[in-house]
C-alpha cells in the first residue's frame, strides 16, 4: 500500500547513512579482517599463520571474527534503535507520524522491520562475502558451511533479540538520551543486583561472597565465541528467542498506547516511572549499604543500615526531581 | 462532519480538556483562541490523534479518529514549527505526501512554491520561518484532505509572509476546505472565521463570529464629568481596556443585567459612546481583563 511506502521512505530517510554504516561496520569487522590475514598480508606472515593451523577451529580462529562482527552490528543497531524512537520524540517525527492516516501499530511493525530487515540483510551479504574469502584462501581445506550457517543463525537470532529489546527500551523512555542509558543499563541490571543482593546477604551470614556469572548480563550470547557458544547448550537460544518474542510484542503494545505529550520525560508511561522510581531507590540504598560497609572497613552490620537508608534517602529525592524533568535530547 | 465528543485529557495530571465538545461542519473556518499554555495545541493534537484522549472521542462522519486512524487521510494536521520535514526539501516533501494523502495535488503544490518563490531544491531547514509555513501550508492544501488544523500558522513570521499565508487559506477555503486555525492574531481570525472556540480553563466555548458577544458584553467609550469613580471602574463587571486622559475605553458586562450600565447612565459622563465589541475585546472580557492566573 501507499502508505506503507511512505512508511518505509520516512524511516530509510531519516536513517540512510546506517543503512550504508551497518554492512560496512560488519565486513569491516569480518570479511575485511579475514581478508587482511589471508589475501593482504605479507605472504610470509600468511605461510606463518598457515603452519599453526591444524583443525577448522584454529582456521576460524574460534569464531573470533564473528564475535567482533556481532559487537560492531549490536554498536549500529543501538544506534538505529535511538534514531527510530528517542531521536524523534524530539525532532517532531513522531508526531509527524502519529498524525498520519494509518494505525500505530503499523508504523511500530515498519520500524522494527526496518531494523531486522538491515540486520538480516547485512547478515546474508557477510556471510557469503565471508564464505567466498574462506572458500578461495589458503584456509579452503578447513571451509565447514554448518559453521557459517551456525553462525548466521546465532547472530541473526541474538541481534535481532537485543535490537527489539533496544526498541521496546525507546517505546517506553521519553527521550534519546533516556532511552541510551536505559538501553545499557538494563541489560547489566539483572547482574548489579544479584551482586548487590550476595553482598547483603554475605554481610549478615559473614561469609565470604563470591561474584555472580556474568551470563546475568542480557546480552551474554552476543560476546560467545564459538566453544562457549556450543558448550552454552540450548540455554542461550531459548533466551534470546524468549528475549526476541517478549521484547517485539511489548514494544508495539507500548507503541500503540504511546503518550506523546510525555515526550522530554525519563519515561513516557506513569506505570514505568514507578517501577523506575521503585528500582532506583532500591538499588541505591543497597549500592549505599555496601559502600558504607567497606568505607568503614566492615566494622559492624548496623553502618550497612545507615547507608542504606542513607542511600534510599538520597535516591529517592534524587529521582522525584529526575522525574520531572523534561530533557531537551 | 468533524465531531468532537465530550473530550477529557489530562498532562502530568493537570486537566487540560475538559468535557470539550463542537462540531466542525463542512466549509467552515474556526479560530481556536485562549492563553498560552490553555490547551489549544493539546486540543488540535489529540484531534489529529497525536494524543489519546482520557474520555471521548473525535469523530469524522460518525468514524473515530483514533479508532480507525486511516480515515485521517482527510485531516491533516500542520504544527507551528515543522520541524519532522527539516531533513527533506519542498520536492521530497511532496513526493512523501503523495505517497500519504491519495488525493494529493501535486501542480497545485508546484504552483503554490512557484507563486510564493519557495526553494524546490533547498532543504526546509535552511528555509526562513515565513517560507517554512508556506511550505507546510502549501502541503497541507495540496492534500485535498477535508480539514486542516493549523496551530499559530502566522506566530513569528514577518507581514508580507503572513499576508501570504492567508491569501493561502482563503484559497484553502474557497476550495471547500474545512479550517480550525489556533492563533493570537484576533484581527485575522476575526476576517477568516466563521466560528470561534474559545479555550479557558480546560473548556471549550463556541461564539458565532457575527455576534461573538451575544449582547452578554458592551464596549464603551467615556469621558466622565468630573473625578472617575473609582469603586465603579473596580467592580467586576467592568473592565477597563484603556485608559488615556481622561477618555476610558470599557467592557461592560451584562450578563447579571444591566444595572452597571444604568449606573453608568445615572452618572451622566460627558461622553458615551458605544463602541464595536471585537474578539479581542472578548477574549480580554472571557479571561477578566489581566488576570494572569487566568488560563
Amino acid at each position: 500500500m501507499r502508505i506503507d511506502r511512505a512508511l518505509w521512505k520516512r524511516e530509510y530517510d531519516q536513517a540512510k547513512w546506517l543503512v550504508w554504516i551497518t554492512p560496512l561496520a560488519h565486513f569491516l569487522a569480518l570479511g575485511g579482517n579475514r581478508l587482511n590475514d589471508w589475501y593482504l598480508d605479507r605472504p610470509e606472515n600468511i605461510q606463518h599463520r598457515l603452519a599453526r593451523i591444524h583443525d577448522h577451529w584454529q582456521a576460524y580462529q574460534y569464531g573470533d571474527m564473528e564475535l567482533m562482527a556481532r559487537i560492531s552490528l549490536m554498536t549500529v543497531l543501538f544506534v538505529l534503535a535511538l534514531v527510530q524512537t528517542g531521536a524523534e520524540r524530539k525532532n517532531g517525527g513522531q508526531e509527524f507520524l502519529l498524525s498520519l492516516p494509518c494505525s500505530r501499530t503499523r508504523i511500530y511493525w515498519t520500524k522494527w522491520l526496518f531494523g531486522i530487515g538491515l540486520l538480516t540483510g547485512s547478515l546474508v551479504l557477510n556471510t557469503a562475502l565471508d564464505m567466498a574469502i574462506v572458500a578461495g584462501s589458503p584456509i579452503a581445506e578447513y571451509f565447514r558451511l554448518w559453521y557459517h550457517l551456525d553462525q548466521f543463525v546465532f547472530a541473526w537470532l541474538s541481534l535481532a533479540a537485543v535490537y527489539s529489546f533496544f526498541l521496546f527500551i525507546g517505546t517506553i523512555s521519553g527521550s534519546l538520551a533516556s532511552q541510551a542509558v536505559f538501553a545499557v543499563l538494563a541489560p547489566v541490571l539483572p547482574y548489579l543486583i544479584a551482586f548487590l543482593v550476595r553482598v547483603a546477604i554475605a554481610i549478615h551470614n559473614d561469609s565470604v561472597f563470591r561474584l555472580p556469572e556474568a551470563d546475568f548480563i542480557l546480552l551474554f550470547p552476543v560476546r560467545y565465541d564459538y566453544p562457549e557458544m556450543l558448550a552454552a547448550g540450548p540455554f542461550p537460544w531459548i533466551f534470546m528467542a524468549a528475549v526476541f518474542a517478549v521484547a517485539s510484542v511489548g514494544g508495539m503494545i507500548a507503541y500503540q498506547r504511546t503518550r506523546a505529550e510525555n515526550n522530554g520525560k525519563l519515561v513516557v508511561f506513569p506505570l514505568w516511572e514507578r517501577i523506575l522510581q521503585a528500582g532506583f531507590v532500591f538499588c541505591s540504598a543497597l549500592v549505599g549499604g555496601t559502600f558504607v560497609y567497606a568505607f568503614f572497613n566492615s566494622s559492624s552490620v548496623v553502618l550497612y543500615y545507615v547507608g542504606l537508608v542513607l542511600g534510599a534517602a538520597i535516591s529517592a529525592w534524587v529521582i522525584r526531581r529526575l522525574l520531572r524533568l523534561r530533557l531537551k535530547i | 462532519m468533524l465531531a468532537v465528543r465530550h473530550l477529557h485529557k489530562s498532562i502530568e495530571r493537570r486537566p487540560v480538556l475538559k468535557d470539550v465538545s463542537f462540531e466542525l461542519r463542512p466549509g467552515m473556518v474556526a479560530g481556536l483562541i485562549g492563553r498560552n499554555g490553555a490547551g489549544k495545541t493539546t486540543l488540535l493534537k489529540t484531534m489529529a490523534g497525536i494524543y489519546d484522549p482520557d474520555a471521548g472521542d473525535v469523530l469524522l462522519e460518525g468514524e473515530s479518529v483514533h479508532r480507525q486512524p486511516e480515515i485521517k487521510r482527510e485531516i491533516v494536521f500542520l504544527p507551528d514549527n515543522p520541524e519532522a520535514l527539516f531533513g527533506y526539501t519542498a520536492e521530497e516533501c511532496a513526493r512523501l505526501y503523495a505517497l500519504i494523502y491519495p488525493r494529493f495535488d501535486r501542480a497545485a503544490f508546484d504552483e503554490m512554491i512557484r507563486r510564493f518563490g519557495l526553494p524546490a531544491n533547498r532543504k526546509i531547514r535552511q528555509l526562513s520561518r515565513g517560507m517554512k509555513m508556506l511550505a507546510s501550508i502549501s502541503l497541507g492544501i495540496a492534500t485535498r484532505a477535508s480539514y486542516v488544523l493549523l496551530d499559530e500558522p502566522t506566530n513569528g513570521i514577518d507581514p508580507i509572509a503572513k499576508q501570504q499565508v492567508l491569501t493561502l487559506l482563503v484559497e484553502a477555503v474557497s476550495e471547500g476546505m474545512t479550517l480550525l486555525i489556533a492563533s493570537h492574531a484576533m484581527g485575522d481570525l476575526e476576517r477568516l472565521s466563521d466560528m470561534i472556540l474559545m479555550i479557558r480553563q480546560g473548556e471549550v466555548e463556541t461564539r458565532e463570529i457575527a455576534d461573538p458577544a451575544r449582547g452578554e458584553a458592551v464596549k464603551l467609550q467615556v469621558v466622565f464629568d468630573g473625578e472617575a469613580p473609582a469603586a465603579w471602574l473596580a467592580s467586576p463587571q467592568v473592565i477597563v481596556l484603556e485608559h488615556v486622559g481622561r477618555v476610558y475605553t470599557l467592557l461592560v458586562s451584562r450578563e447579571d443585567g444591566d444595572a452597571k450600565l444604568e449606573e453608568l447612565r445615572r452618572m451622566r459622563p460627558l461622553v458615551l459612546e458605544e463602541l464595536p465589541l471585537g474578539l479581542e475585546d472578548l477574549f480580554v472580557w472571557k479571561h477578566g481583563g489581566r488576570n494572569d492566573e487566568d488560563r
